[in-house]
């Protein structure tokens, strides 16, 4: 592991937000911007939008049967078709999400419809407890207009329940590996004086001590320096009818503490940590057909990296080098840095509903950004700065969205304009031939447009087609580097896309002896331009670049059957290819397949239900899934000769049994996962855990 | 209508399958799979840095391309060394694994054996002093292990860590040449991966029939000596059997640091006070600014030459552009008369940069990369004083590593 992962992780936390209580609209869940979503009027049953209804390829999670489980928010996501997550170890690792073949920071994460950001572009959200969630949308090669945000390789929107109720929830998991996870919502009313608060949060922690065969070896030994906490408390209020119709405001703390555990080399002493503030407003009148709303948020972020060790271990307990001073475990020295990352952002949405048939929407989204990083140790051993040097970024994207529908609904159209521009402020240091500082400035403005159409052809049958053009504004440290091995680049691009989607949809009730069917195709083409890479220089150094253009083809295909009302049956699978197209670092690449990213993967799930089992008001479920993802190369590929360097293929098997009462007020499961206990990866020499257990209980009261 | 639906859904299917189903061929060369390949006399062992990797096979120089579709597939940093049918790729940024690889009668690889020296280790450079006696710099934990290179074992170690410098606990063994029975081991000194103490350069000389630190020698003329890469392609011998070290002084990451050659004179185990030449500080024409900065390879090619692709720092963007920069110009240096002179072809990425091959007929092959040719090798004819317009061998790929193969 190099001290990049380290710098990486602090960068990680500011994506863990918002999760507690507030940015629901009502309990229909039916929520912030998808008011602007009807529902099709042949589909008596939707409560939720989901994907029959929208002209975007997406797919909408229901989450509520799911609560009862002690699954993360990652392992629902990574079920989804043409979704794929990719863990590089337990509870409070890094995970990387991808859509349709693109991933990392492509991928927008919402929360109620705010843009929540991971920079390095790993997946940071799955510390949300299920239970706060309503559904999850998952947009395929698409972020809505109306999001008034950047990306281009899709966006996964995380809707938080919310109840205009008094209410109480509470639930707590443990597993194996010492794992515990629970939380909390209180939520109480004062009607009279308008007035609502409410307060949240949630404890995760594990050891994450699973055995593994330490690569280019036959050693197993245990991870034993790899625990993982995380708390989060939340206060939220809601005050309505003061002029705005609703003022809302959320306070979070955010904390955690994560052990750095080796790989190749024993690692016992490294670890990092994080805290975090948020402080969140949102504003909303409606004044006749037009509605508004305003949501200022400011975070600050600091991260530490503490690897100040005077001993570091050779391999596994091969030999070992004792210094009188630190020198660290983790990369080429000790560090002891401190991350300090102040991020303000501010959204505007005005909306105006013409009549019952068409919507306007512009939705914008501003952004500041301002990062330093100090490492007084690091850079004293160094006898140069190694923390980096302070970064600015702003950024803006403005989105306008016109939704219609129309011949009484069967036919919905989708169409969108966004304008983006973005400004970094990068101090750029010349450590390979003298120390020399330039400060560099770099601006851009574009713009991107999308069309979408779904059809009904019939009751049952649904068909839909879209066009995006979109851009992928950089990140902060693809913009600023590490300070260390990864140089700034205050010459980056934004990433382009142009994204064309097809689908299909039959949803039939009673054929046969079967309850349901549920079937779904969609196919994709994408023409992705200067795609970001990070590209080694041939000394300690990297940097990111616009590289490659890549072309993304591919579909993924769902089946949904409700054999009885008792037995429910799913399965999913994604084939893609990702051609390189052009490449300005290697014209060798050129129809070369992009390697380290999935190309064939596949999901699968049986469930059985009882309701009044044992007692009246009293469900039992079995469950059952299984994922199955094909090897492929963690570099491009080039030789035939050994697959020395290939991610193997993974095939493996989870279960479940759960148990509620009261109409699911209380509920227990039990949970098995990866049953045949197989050794597995989702990343180069980065094992996975083996067979976990885990049980849960869950109660909730609503007044 | 439902027969419409599932005859489209099985026709995308089915359009998609053709080429998606075995998306990793994509990119292979259509070969004719029953064809007999004809077995072609195999010139040079080259590695060529693809993406986050690099791949280690054996070529002929009669090709057109070479593609590494043989080659075997290693982390993108690592480092090698040839000795007789022995190729040795350490990967002293990740595993701290040796790998052997044995040429077979046809010149191709077989292998690899595998000896472990711990992430962390820093293991790389190897010096070979027979078939069954080699010594491998363990630059983190500065020692020196001693391995059997046949079987593959370590069979010894020898602690250097009390020559390190100040309260440095390791004084980075790294660079090193077998010459009559002893062993010359640079001693890097540094205090961190871009920091060296302020000392004068550094050798030790170990005795290879006791495995004994004869003596360490000292010049302040150059500091931080060793092997900028990881492979001892920067220590080497002329036709007097004088030994030559280099300094490339931490790639200018320190200001102030002297970088330099410096010779041990055959029969002799104290540098030559009458011997220095800076790099650096040499004026080349035909640059910008004159200005050149270090190597990372240095071949020998007999009376007194030596050639070399040198950073300039005129051609580097700042801060520098791995992607795009082209600024390291191979050069001919004249160790004699402490001349470099620019040899007429343009300047090639850092990573063709290691490249160079002094052929036994006096003609070198440089890597390059041009942005308007292809990259691979290029023939430097120095009697003419030209190089090839077209690549020798064009590669897949950035040329790194090359080595001839001895008939």
């Amino acid at each position: 592991m190099s001290i990049m992962i380290i710098k990486k992780f602090v960068f990680i936390v500011t994506g863990i937000l918002l999760p507690c209580l507030a940015w629901g609209e009502n309990s229909t869940g039916i929520t912030g911007e998808l008011d602007t979503v009807r529902v099709v009027e042949f589909d008596p049953n939707a409560v939720a939008p989901d994907s029959r209804n929208r002209a975007e390829a997406v797919s909408v999670i229901d989450v509520s049967e799911l609560r009862g489980r002690s699954n993360s928010l990652n392992e629902i996501i990574d079920r989804v078709a043409g979704v794929k997550i990719r863990q590089t170890g337990g509870l409070g690792s890094e995970s990387r999400l991808s859509i349709h073949g693109l991933e990392g920071n492509r991928i927008k994460i919402f929360i109620d419809g705010n843009p929540i950001d991971a920079p390095d572009g790993n997946f940071g959200i799955n510390d949300i407890p299920v239970d706060f969630i309503e559904r999850i949308e998952v947009y395929k090669g698409y972020v809505p207009a109306r999001f008034g945000s950047d990306g281009m390789g899709g966006a996964i929107n995380v809707v938080i329940r919310e109840f205009n109720t008094n209410y109480l929830d509470g639930s707590y998991s443990i597993g194996s590996l010492n794992t515990h996870r629970s939380n909390w919502l209180l939520k109480k009313n004062f009607d009279k004086q308008r007035l609502e608060i409410g307060t949240g949060g949630f404890f995760n922690h594990s050891d994450n001590s699973y055995d593994f065969t330490v690569p280019y070896t036959d050693t197993v030994v245990s991870r034993d320096h790899d625990a993982y906490t995380a708390v989060v408390a939340a206060v939220a209020g809601k005050i309505k009818n003061y002029w705005f119709d609703e003022i809302r405001t959320e306070w979070v703390y955010y904390s955690n503490r994560k052990e750095v555990q080796g790989v190749t080399q024993e690692i016992k002493n490294a670890f990092m940590e994080s805290r975090d503030g948020v402080f969140a407003f949102e504003f909303k009148k409606e004044m006749g057909k037009l509605s508004l709303e305003l949501s200022p948020t400011f975070v600050v972020t600091q991260g530490k990296v503490i690897d100040t060790a005077h001993v570091q271990d050779i391999g596994w307990g091969l030999d070992s080098i004792v210094r009188p001073y630190p020198i660290g475990e983790v990369g080429d020295g000790p560090n002891l840095s401190t991350s300090l990352q102040k991020d303000f952002q501010c959204g505007f949405m005005l909306e105006y509903k013409f009549n019952e048939d068409h919507l306007l929407n512009w939705n914008t989204h501003g952004r500041a950004n301002w990062y330093k990083n100090e490492d007084s140790l690091g850079s004293a051993i160094n006898e140069s700065n190694v923390a980096g040097y302070p970064g600015e970024l702003y950024t803006l994207v403005s989105g306008l969205t016109l939704e219609s529908e129309f011949l009484n609904k069967r036919l919905v159209n989708l169409a969108g304009v966004k304008a983006y521009h973005f400004r970094s402020n990068v101090t750029e240091s010349f450590t390979g031939l003298a120390a020399r500082l330039v400060s560099s400035r770099s601006e851009e403005t574009s713009f991107g447009f999308d069309e979408g159409l779904r059809f009904a052809l019939a009751k049952k049958i649904f068909i839909k087609a879209g066009y995006q053009h979109n851009l992928r504004i950089p990140g902060a440290e693809e913009f600023f580097g590490d300070g260390m091995f990864i140089i700034p680049n205050s010459k980056l691009k934004a990433e382009k896309g142009n994204h064309f989607h097809a689908g299909l949809i039959f949803d039939t009730w009673d054929i046969s002896f079967i309850t349901r069917v549920q079937y779904e195709l969609n196919g994709y083409y994408k023409m992705i331009e200067d795609m970001i890479r990070l590209k080694k220089g041939n000394g300690s150094g990297s940097a990111y670049y616009n590289l490659e253009n890549v072309r993304i083809k591919g579909f993924d295909t769902e089946l949904k059957i409700d054999f009885t009302n008792w037995l429910y049956a799913w399965g999913n699978l994604t084939l893609q290819e990702l051609l390189c197209t052009n490449s300005k670092d290697d014209k060798t690449l050129i129809r070369k397949q992009v390697p380290n990213i999935p190309w064939f993967y596949c999901n699968f799930g049986v469930e059985l239900f009882k309701d009044n089992l044992f007692v009246k008001h009293g469900a039992g479920k079995i469950y059952g899934s299984g994922n199955f993802t094909e090897e492929y190369y963690f570099n491009w590929k080039t030789t035939t000769q050994d697959k020395s360097r290939m991610i193997p293929g993974n095939l493996t098997f989870d279960a479940g049994v759960e148990y509620s009462l009261f109409g699911s007020k209380l509920s227990f499961s039990a949970d098995v996962r990866n049953i045949a206990d197989k050794e597995t990866f989702d990343d180069y020499h980065l094992p996975l855990q083996g067979r976990t257990f885990a049980v849960k209980v869950r109660g909730s009261f609503i007044k | 209508m439902y027969k419409i639906i599932f005859f489209l859904t099985a026709a995308l299917l089915v359009g998609c399958e053709s080429s998606l189903l075995n998306p990793g061929t994509r990119g292979d060369n259509n070969r004719a799979t029953d064809e007999i390949p004809e077995v072609q006399a195999r010139d040079i062992v080259l590695s060529i840095g693809i993406g986050e990797s690099m791949y280690f096979g054996t070529s002929t120089l009669s090709k057109d391309i070479e593609d590494a579709s043989d080659f075997y597939e290693h982390n993108g940093q690592s480092s090698s060394d040839v000795w007789g049918d022995w190729l040795f790729v350490f990967e002293p940024m990740s595993s701290g694994i040796l790998y052997k690889y044995t040429l077979d009668e046809n010149n191709a690889l077989s292998g690899p054996e595998r000896l472990s020296f711990g992430a962390g280790s820093g293991a790389s450079h190897i010096a070979v002093a027979s078939a069954s006696k080699a010594y491998v710099s363990l630059g983190n934990t500065g020692k020196i292990a001693i391995i059997n290179p046949t079987s593959m074992k370590k069979t010894g170690e020898i602690d250097l860590t009390s020559y390190a410098v100040g309260t440095d606990g390791s004084p980075d063994p790294s660079t090193s040449i077998i010459r009559d029975g002893l062993l010359y081991v640079a001693l890097s000194q540094k205090a961190s991966v871009m920091s060296a103490h302020d000392t004068a350069a550094c050798v030790a000389i170990i005795n290879t029939t006791n495995d004994q630190v004869t003596k360490l020698i000292w010049d302040s003329r150059a500091e931080s000596l060793g092997g900028p890469d990881e492979s001892n392609a920067t220590v080497f011998t002329d036709e007097n059997n004088h030994i030559y070290f280099y300094s490339c002084a931490l790639w200018g990451y320190q200001p102030g640091l002297s970088d330099g050659l410096l010779r041990i004179k055959n029969g002799e185990t104290e540098f030559d006070p009458d011997y220095y030449f800076s790099i650096m500080s040499t004026s080349v024409s035909g640059v910008p600014g004159n200005s050149v900065s270090y190597g990372l390879t240095i071949r020998y090619a007999g009376n007194g030459i030596v050639y070399s692709s040198l950073l300039v720092p005129g051609l580097t963007s700042n801060p520098p552009d791995y992607a795009n920069d082209r600024n390291y110009q191979p050069v001919k240096i004249d160790l004699v008369n402490k001349t470099i002179t620019k040899i007429p072809v343009g300047a090639a990425g850092g990573w063709p940069a290691k490249t160079i091959l002094v052929e036994s007929s006096g003609t070198v092959l440089f890597g390059q990369n041009e942005s308007s040719t292809p990259a691979g090798l290029y023939r430097y004819d120095p009697v003419a004083n030209t190089v090839s317009s077209s690549p020798v061998l064009e590669t897949e790929g950035m040329p790194y590593f090359l080595y001839a193969l001895e008939d």
